[in-house]
């Protein structure tokens, strides 16, 4: 019963918009990061294909924040841009409950679209 | 960018951020902002745009997202209430109803309702027509299958800051080693004479291509067949041509394929013909003839012998269609690593070379920028979608008056029990119905601007361009939308103002004069905003339209009576020096034999066709300032009797004659402010100049002083110049003028069969009189003159509908007061000058600051006005009494109605 009620939580937030899945896949990889932090790894990860403007990012992050999902952290990380003017964020278990769901329901659709060979087998190239 | 400015705009762009945002993040943001001001994406030139317009543009979504789901939410909510309640049909009943009064009451009020449409439609008109231009420019795709599947392969290197070409050696290299692209090909642009045999050329735009070149654009011929690779390598003399050539030129005939046309005087197989519609590969221009690679040397003749196959000198376009389902950054990555491999290969000509790839709709304007396409497009849209923005609030000031006019009929129809929604939905289908009249008449308006926008642009060009404006789907789209849009923009405002009508106050017609005070701050604002940008409008249009005149008046050294002249190319025919002189000479006897022919002659370049050919002169002496450096001077090269044929006075000395020749002394003629620069104060007459600082250089005479002219625009101011004869330097490009003893358009054909005679296959170009070439040279300031003078017009009329609206709508809030007043003695008089009294202080205040910004405006047209002082006096002087005349005018209507209320009539209502 336990379990079943705390699917239902995951479940609620899904799926994830675009902004706050690439939030919560930096804050899994980095651990805890500042807003700016968490812009560059996405911008590194993708490539420049997706960047975070400042407004869409923070209001992500609140939105998060307020679901619970992200935690407002006391740790300052090492950093160049270390400063005190920047409040970190870590990924809560739920949050991480909440990613792993998502990148498991995008595995899906990604393994049916092969089998049904919508989409190119993996080749190695 | 100054500091000041980039802080001032961050700190606007922080307010723009939604409130709470803002009050838990703004450190943060701030801080985040600066950071990202600092990346290495946002250095250079651009790098201040594209960065502002990247925050700004984040600020404006976040905020339109939040502030839309707080409006829309409770109303989707309630929509879908309603739709549920009361099914479809009931719904459909209603806006039908609605509809149907919505039209009787807007046919009781015709005045109204067509001053609104033309509003509407003078607004969605400008923007209508300058989406299709900038959609047909920027946006329109080619034609062929998977248009965004194409890409265009620049090479950058370090030599030169722009993309530029690839060549054929790296063209193979790239099919070899690709495989993320279908087809690769090649394509260069070049000029040709194009005719059947035995009449005219004519000249076109060509492209020599390769032989994938169709495959990439994903085009079929409309008949015959495009080229093959056997075409190439077999050197076959075979064309393709484009649909509009065939039926323009050949007739249309039916038997057009195998048939011969003569290109640059080679005779050449048409083996396809395109179908209708396209036009090469490359905007803006229309293309209308492609050959095969391998006839380069007919194409470009002037670089006969160049090795096309082999060279690796960057000089073939590169263009790719991608396979199915291969990104753009596959391909740039796999290119990446290809240019890689060929520095490492050919050092010497692929070092430091970059491939820059651009889908073909982003490289229209600058592949390096591609990115910025839409922002640049999205500009010029946002810049007419101000003129639709004072069309709306003109519209809603406009609804503003009548609702207040029509507050006793809403509130009756409020107190009979209808509902304040169904109100509002029946004012709502009022306005929309009106926006929607008005983008049908603004379709049409728009469809005549553009055309009057592409007849504006010169005839005059070699080429013709490609700016071809339809009525396609995508613009009746955009101009429904924008409509739809408006409608909503300005129909919101008067509709929630009137359904929330306090019944009590209405009914009882106790509206307070303050109460309705305060509800006009908004709209007058916008209405001294309004005529302050029509005066700056109407005070450029002055100044363009005094320019203009200017300009006509102005000496520019050419006689334009009965002169006529052409231009022709003998080097497209790969003529040599010696047979070029000699068809030169015969021709000028055969024109000078013609009977209405006064006297004939040829200059080099055309003057005022914004050409130039600048020549290095050296003084024996050297220069005063004892420096060896040379003067480098504007030049033309001339034929005998030119002075004389085009009307330039000699001031002093002679023009030259048929006795300067290749082997007589080297002689110049030198205009006054090249004389009085070089030899102040002394007869430059038999002064002697030099052309090199060769050892073996040979002294140039000077035989004579030209009055001075206007030589590359009719705008430059007094500029030194040169002239020497066309004998002492060959040149195969030549304009031949024809001095006429009557009306000079009669011997355009006597001219044309005089070329034709001795070389059917030489391409004309611009056969005209001077007063068509005229309307070239002065297509600028005349252009100027026209648009500034159409959107100030324009303006004008808005924002006089502004005045009166605004006027309108006070008078009749305050219909009792007035009353009162009259009631109280006060004369007719009196009340219609107490009502032209408030709208002039609104255009009094419009255009006190419409003459200031023009003040700081007109700054910015120095460069442009000829013969004007940007503080003109006259159009400075003419503005304000057009404006307050117009104004006044504006008033009147209202006033003249204020002063014939009746008293009895409003107070029996107390």
């Amino acid at each position: 019963m336990a379990q079943r009620s705390s699917r239902e939580k995951v479940a609620k937030h899904l799926p994830l918009p675009q902004s706050s899945l690439n939030i919560l896949l930096a804050l899994a990889e980095e651990g805890h990061c500042h807003g700016y932090a968490i812009k560059r790894s996405v911008e590194k990860r993708t490539a420049g294909e997706i960047r975070l403007g400042a407004g869409t990012l923070y209001e992500a992050l609140q939105r998060l924040h307020r679901k619970h999902l992200i935690f407002e952290s006391q740790e300052q990380p090492e950093d160049e841009m270390a400063s005190s003017r920047w409040r970190c964020y870590g990924i809560s278990e739920l949050g991480r409950q909440v990613l792993e769901a998502e990148l498991k329901r995008l595995e899906d659709i990604v393994r049916y679209a092969r089998t049904r060979r919508i989409l190119a087998q993996k080749k190695r190239s | 960018m100054p500091r000041w400015l980039d802080k001032l705009l961050l700190r606007m762009a922080l307010q723009a951020y939604p409130p709470d945002l803002r009050r838990l993040h703004a450190k943060e943001m701030q801080h985040f902002l600066r950071l990202q001001r600092g990346e290495e994406r946002y250095r250079g030139s651009w790098g201040s745009t594209v960065y502002w317009r990247d925050v700004l543009w984040d600020a404006f979504k976040i905020g339109l997202r939040r502030r839309a789901a707080i409006v829309l939410e409770p109303l989707t909510q309630s929509f879908r209430r309603e739709m549920s309640r009361l099914g479809g049909e009931i719904m459909f009943t209603r806006l039908w109803q609605d509809l149907k009064f919505a039209l009787r009451t807007l046919g009781r009020n015709r005045t109204y309702a067509l001053v609104c449409i033309l509003t509407l439609a003078l607004g969605i008109g400008v923007n209508s027509a300058i989406f299709s231009a900038v959609h047909s420019i920027l946006f329109k795709p080619l034609p062929g299958e998977d248009p965004e599947r194409v890409v265009i392969l620049f090479s950058l290197d370090d030599h030169a800051n722009f993309p530029h070409e690839f060549s054929n050696a790296e063209l193979r290299d790239f099919r070899a080693q690709s495989s993320t692209f279908e087809y690769l090909a090649g394509r260069r642009m070049v000029t040709l004479g194009v005719a059947p045999p035995g009449e005219m050329s004519q000249y076109v735009a060509g492209e020599l291509v390769t032989s994938d070149f169709f495959k990439v654009l994903g085009v079929e011929p409309f008949k015959g067949r495009v080229f093959t690779s056997e075409d190439i390598d077999r050197g076959n003399q075979v064309a393709v041509i484009s649909h509009g050539l065939w039926q323009n030129q050949m007739g249309g005939s039916p038997q057009v394929l195998g048939s011969e046309v003569i290109l640059n005087g080679a005779t050449v197989e048409v083996v396809g013909v395109m179908p209708e519609g396209f036009m090469g590969s490359r905007f803006p221009i229309r293309f209308d003839v492609w050959l095969p690679i391998s006839m380069h040397d007919v194409a470009n003749p002037r670089q006969a012998g160049f090795d096309w196959r082999n060279s690796r000198g960057h000089w073939l376009e590169t263009l790719g269609r991608l396979k199915p389902g291969v990104s753009l950054q596959e391909a740039r990555a796999e290119f990446a690593s290809i240019m890689r491999r060929l520095a490492e290969e050919y050092p010497d000509a692929n070092e430091g070379v970059e491939a820059l790839l651009v889908k073909e709709q982003a490289s229209r304007i600058n592949p390096q920028q591609a990115d910025n396409v839409n922002f640049f497009a999205l500009m010029l849209l946002g810049l007419v979608g101000f003129v639709l923005l004072i069309a709306c609030a003109n519209v809603a000031n406009l609804m503003l008056s009548r609702g207040a006019a029509r507050a006793r009929e809403l509130s009756v129809r409020l107190a009979m029990g209808a509902g304040r929604k169904g109100l509002l939905q029946q004012l709502l289908t009022e306005s929309l119905i009106l926006a929607s009249l008005g983008g049908l008449a603004g379709l049409g308006l728009g469809y005549a601007f553009a055309r009057l926008l592409q007849d504006l642009l010169p005839s005059a060009f070699d080429f013709p361009l490609r700016l071809d404006i339809q009525l396609d789907w995508t613009v009746i789209a955009f101009t429904a939308a924008i409509s739809l849009a408006a409608g909503i923009v300005f129909g919101i405002a008067p509709a929630l103002t009137a359904s929330r009508t306090d019944l009590q106050t209405v009914l009882r017609g106790a509206e307070s004069a303050a109460g309705s005070r305060r509800r006009l701050t908004m709209p007058r604002l916008l209405v001294v905003a309004q005529v302050t940008l029509s005066v700056v409008l109407l005070v450029g249009a002055g100044l363009f339209v005094r320019s203009l005149q200017e300009v006509q008046n102005v000496r520019t050294g050419i006689d334009s009576d009965n002169l006529i002249f052409m231009t022709l190319d003998l080097s497209l025919l790969g003529y040599e020096a010696e047979q070029g002189r000699t068809f030169f000479d015969r021709l000028r006897q055969n024109l000078k034999a013609l009977p209405g022919a006064r006297s004939v002659s040829s200059s080099m370049i055309l003057p005022l066709s914004g050409a130039n050919a600048s020549r290095a002169i050296y003084l024996p002496q050297g220069r005063p300032d004892g420096s060896e450096d040379p003067y480098i001077i504007s030049s033309n090269l001339v034929g005998p009797q030119f002075f004389q044929t085009v009307g330039t006075r000699m001031v002093e000395g002679r023009g030259f004659t048929e006795q300067d020749s290749q082997d007589s002394p080297m002689v110049m003629v030198v205009n006054e402010t090249l004389a009085r620069q070089l030899w102040p104060n002394e007869n430059p007459l038999g002064k002697q100049v030099y052309l090199t600082n060769r050892e073996d250089r040979q002294p140039v005479e000077i035989v004579g002083v030209a009055e001075d002219g206007k030589y590359r625009t009719i705008g430059e101011s007094l500029m030194p110049f040169f002239y020497r004869p066309l004998s002492q330097s060959y040149e195969p490009r030549r304009t031949i003028w024809v001095r006429t003893r009557a009306e000079p358009s009669t011997l355009a054909e006597p001219m044309r069969a005089a070329v034709r005679n001795l070389e059917p296959n030489l391409p004309l170009a611009g056969m005209q009189t001077i007063e068509q070439h005229r309307s070239f040279f002065l297509l600028l300031p005349r252009m100027g003159a026209i648009l500034l003078s159409a959107f100030a017009g324009l303006a004008l009329l808005l924002a006089l509908i502004g005045v009166y609206g605004v006027i309108s709508y006070a008078v009749s809030r305050r219909r009792r007061e007035i009353g009162l007043r009259m009631a109280l003695g006060a004369e007719r008089g009196r009340v219609l000058r107490l009502v032209l009294r408030q709208g002039l202080m609104l255009s009094v205040s419009g255009l006190v600051l419409g003459l200031l910004a023009a003040m700081l405006v007109s700054q910015l047209f120095t460069a442009v006005l000829y013969g004007v002082e940007p503080l003109d006096p006259v159009s400075f002087g003419v503005v304000p009494l057009l404006l307050l005349s117009a104004a006044l005018l504006a008033c009147l209507l209202p006033a003249a109605r204020a002063s014939r209320i009746d008293p009895m009539h409003v107070l029996r209502y107390e």
